[in-house]
């Protein structure tokens, strides 16, 4: 295979870890095409290369063309940094950023690049109460042009892109498989919908299956991807929490909806506003802290 | 028919579910090869019956015929089972052998178990089958001494109590005294529910469970309660029988028939006066539940629980086809138990109470701090009870545990169960007067579409209005809910119209909020 930037990130993206920071300033210094070659031809000077020449598919020119027609099958959009479509946000990452996004859905460049956006947050098993308040807040908020941001997960993810959708509003689900997968399979049609008016994305390549370590990576994206980061509700242990972590990391704003004290899907969002996280209970709220003026 | 001929007739019962069938006993004394048999659809119960009579008659000193013995129980089509015939058959062979006049025994209903002596022991049934035998226009019935106390809550069929063959033979003969009944007014002085042992001023604290519990008695609305292992759920659901409006004779009649059929009546205060509780356990199988099984059909816990209280304790925790197999009941009121040849019907008309702990791990911290379960175990067990179950639930609330303070506090403060179910009373008749034409028999099942418009049950408008605003809180489902629950606290303070304030405090009785969302 002749390789070029998009191909060599693509392979890149089945190989290399998450936050090498070497790999981050060599691409940076002399682009992927290059440490792609020296990788493939075993004169790659990174620390991690024996790692990733284990990690190298038999054939990697086929594997990669495979993923670019799967990609294309699913019209997904294989988006690298430079890219119209490229979501600059994900730059403030710096060494954590991915190496490549696969999209699919409406990517426009309003979409991607929003003026405003809010990564939506909070626990799977949520109750009604939390499920109504971030359906709310989100078509409160998707309804006046800010863009939401979660996961694809049951409870909060699934209903503040509800509530976005149902206020005709733009929603971005960043999902921790390849585009070709859906996860959870009880929101097809729900991530189906986003896609009509909204993006689907991942940094996974094609026919990557969800893992613990892919959906605590993927939490940074959400972080980056939101001018600010929102968590409705949230137990004591909780995957918010990674979210927060890698909000606070990039200095976006962190927020909390409150509750019931007596609630145990409020306890960590309470801890959170003990912690400093901004109190809201509108989508008014919400507002105020993206833009005081 | 002369007596010559052998042949001698008297009547049975037998029940499919909770009705009773007459059936004809018939023997026929015939000459030819000395023999005995039974004929029309006996079970293995009845057919021994030939051994146990014939024990029987000759242990009380009587002959059985040396002859060719024919037993018929008619009509053929209904199964017969167990030993409930038994007295029938001895008594109709001793007419049939001439020891006994036809007549004596030719329009009485006869019940009764026969020991190998000849005592007659109690038999299960005995309030729904003498209860068939007045509808069939039977005047008398013979039973078994232990069951006359039963038998005699039946007040147009005279009732013949026998403590033997022997006893009973002296009674038709005219020469001795049958067991009776006592009279009606020491009988209904009996109070024989151990839920009249509880009672409400017992629970600490918990003022909004308990306000759920007085609505739902007063407007017979199904409730669900929610709250960590120890918040008092159970307890509570055992009180709501004390308040519950009192039962007509016909209802006590009807539970009491039930719950003759399993035998579990008190023999001397058999009529049951206070709505029963029934507390199945989570892994009670379907037949447990809305009755069935081998054989006879029997009521399961929800026909046990027919006018009283169903309570469903740890309530995701049943299985999945039996908490929906409640589903039919819920609606229509009864169970139908099909078998080949006949279909049994059982009322189970109950009121559901539902207890669920918020997680499956049964942590007992309000706040979830010594909870492990994974987000996808608790949504899955929260949604283990079904949508159409809950569709039904007009209440819902959430115990928690009661703190230091009420523990501490004086205790007299409580209201005691007399005191609420003076109020539910009160609530449950101006229901019934504003219900009398409306075919609803309670607020929990007036339609949705008659609450709201103009017609006599509709909500006024304002409140009606000021609940649409509240999307938040209450669904669009939710709001049929509400507006029932509105209507008795309405009758429970003794107003014609529910007010704003009354859909408010069903709102706050609908904490629906605080579940695991679908």
């Amino acid at each position: 295979m002749q390789w070029n930037e998009r191909t060599a990130r693509v392979l890149l993206a089945m190989v290399a870890s998450v936050g090498d920071s070497q790999l981050h300033e060599h691409l940076n210094a002399g682009g992927a095409t290059a440490v792609v070659e020296a990788l493939l031809s075993r004169r790659s000077t990174l620390r991690r290369s024996a790692t990733y020449l284990k990690r190298l598919p038999n054939d990697p020119g086929t594997a990669v063309q495979q993923a670019l027609d799967v990609s294309q099958e699913c019209r997904a959009h294989v988006v690298i940094p430079g890219d119209d479509l490229w979501p600059d946000a994900l730059n403030d990452l710096q060494a954590r950023c991915p190496w490549v996004m696969w999209m699919r859905g409406v990517p426009r460049s309003q979409n991607v690049k929003p003026e405003y956006s809010v990564a939506m947050v909070g626990a799977r098993a949520a109750t009604n109460y939390g499920t109504t308040m971030a359906h709310e807040i989100a078509a409160d908020l998707a309804g006046e042009g800010v863009v939401i941001v979660s996961g694809g997960a049951f409870g909060i993810d699934t209903a503040a892109h509800r509530g976005a959708l149902a206020a005709q509003g733009v929603t971005i689900a960043v999902l921790a498989n390849g585009i070709d997968q859906v996860y959870p399979v009880g929101n097809t049609s729900l991530l189906h919908a986003v896609m009509a008016t909204g993006v689907v994305m991942t940094e996974l390549p094609p026919g990557m299956h969800p893992t613990r370590q892919g959906f605590l990576a993927r939490n940074r994206l959400i972080a980056a991807l939101g001018r600010a980061t929102l968590v409705v509700e949230a137990a004591a242990r909780s995957g918010s929490a990674s979210t927060v972590t890698r909000a606070l990391e990039l200095g976006r704003d962190v927020m909390a909806v409150p509750g019931p004290v007596t609630s145990m899907m409020s306890v960590g969002t309470h801890e959170l506003i003990r912690d400093g996280a901004t109190l809201v209970t509108s989508a008014a709220d919400v507002r105020e802290l993206l833009n005081p003026w | 028919m002369s007596s010559d001929s052998g042949i001698a007739r008297a009547k049975g019962v037998v029940l499919i579910g909770v009705d009773g069938a007459i059936v004809d006993v018939e023997v026929d004394l015939a000459d030819g090869v000395v023999g005995t048999s039974i004929v029309g659809l006996p079970d293995r119960g009845v057919n021994e019956a030939k051994d146990r009579v014939r024990a029987a008659l000759v242990n009380s000193g009587h002959r059985w015929p040396a002859k060719r013995v024919t037993i018929s129980l008619s009509p053929a089509w209904i199964p017969k089972a167990g030993a409930v015939t038994d007295l029938a058959i001895a008594l109709t062979m001793m007419a049939a052998d001439q020891a006994l006049p036809l007549e004596s025994i030719a329009d009485t209903v006869i019940l009764g178990e026969l020991a190998l002596d000849g005592q007659v022991r109690a038999v299960r049934g005995v309030l729904p089958a003498v209860l068939a035998a007045a509808r069939a226009g039977m005047r008398s019935v013979i039973v078994p001494a232990a069951n006359v106390e039963e038998a005699g809550l039946v007040e147009q069929v005279r009732v013949i109590g026998v403590h033997s063959l022997a006893h009973a033979f002296a009674v038709l003969s005219g020469t001795d005294e049958p067991a009776t009944p006592q009279s009606r007014h020491e009988r209904s002085s009996g109070r024989q529910s151990v839920a009249h042992r509880l009672d409400l001023s017992e629970v600490q604290g918990q003022p909004l469970a308990k306000r759920a519990l007085e609505v739902a008695a007063a407007g017979g609305h199904h409730l669900l309660m929610m709250g960590v292992p120890g918040a008092g759920k159970t307890m509570l659901a055992e009180r709501l029988p004390t308040i519950m409006p009192a039962l007509s004779r016909q209802a006590a009649q009807e539970i009491t028939a039930i719950h003759s059929l399993d035998g579990s009546l008190d023999p001397l205060h058999p009529l049951m006066q206070c709505p029963p509780f029934e507390a199945p356990h989570h892994t009670a199988t379907l037949v447990a539940m809305v009755g069935g099984g081998s054989g006879r059909p029997q009521p399961g816990a929800v026909s046990r629980a027919h006018r009283g209280v169903l309570f469903l304790d740890e309530a995701p925790e049943f299985a999945r086809s039996v908490v929906d197999s409640l589903r039919e009941p819920l609606e229509s009121g009864f169970v139908r138990v099909a078998r080949s040849g006949f279909v049994a019907h059982f009322p189970a008309r109950f009121q559901l109470v539902l207890a669920a702990n918020p997680c499956p791990c049964g942590s007992t911290d309000q706040r979830g701090l010594g909870c492990h379960c994974t987000p996808m175990q608790r949504r899955r067990y929260a949604h283990k009870i079904s949508g159409p179950l809950l569709d039904r639930i007009d209440l819902v609330v959430h115990t928690h545990g009661v703190d230091r303070a009420v523990l501490l506090s004086d205790t007299e403060a409580e209201e005691s169960s007399a005191t609420v179910a003076a109020r539910v009373q009160a609530a449950a008749d101006r229901m019934a007067a504003r219900l009398k034409d409306s075919g609803c028999d309670s607020n929990a099942t007036v339609a949705g579409s008659q609450l709201k418009g103009s017609g006599p049950l509709a909500i006024p408008k304002p409140a009606l209005g000021w609940l649409r605003d509240q999307k938040s809180v209450v669904s669009g489902r939710g709001i049929d809910k509400v507006l029932r629950v509105s209507w008795t606290l309405a009758d429970l303070a003794g107003r014609d119209w529910p007010t704003l304030a009354d859909v408010q405090e069903a709102v706050t009785l609908r904490n629906d909020s605080a579940r695991i969302a679908p």
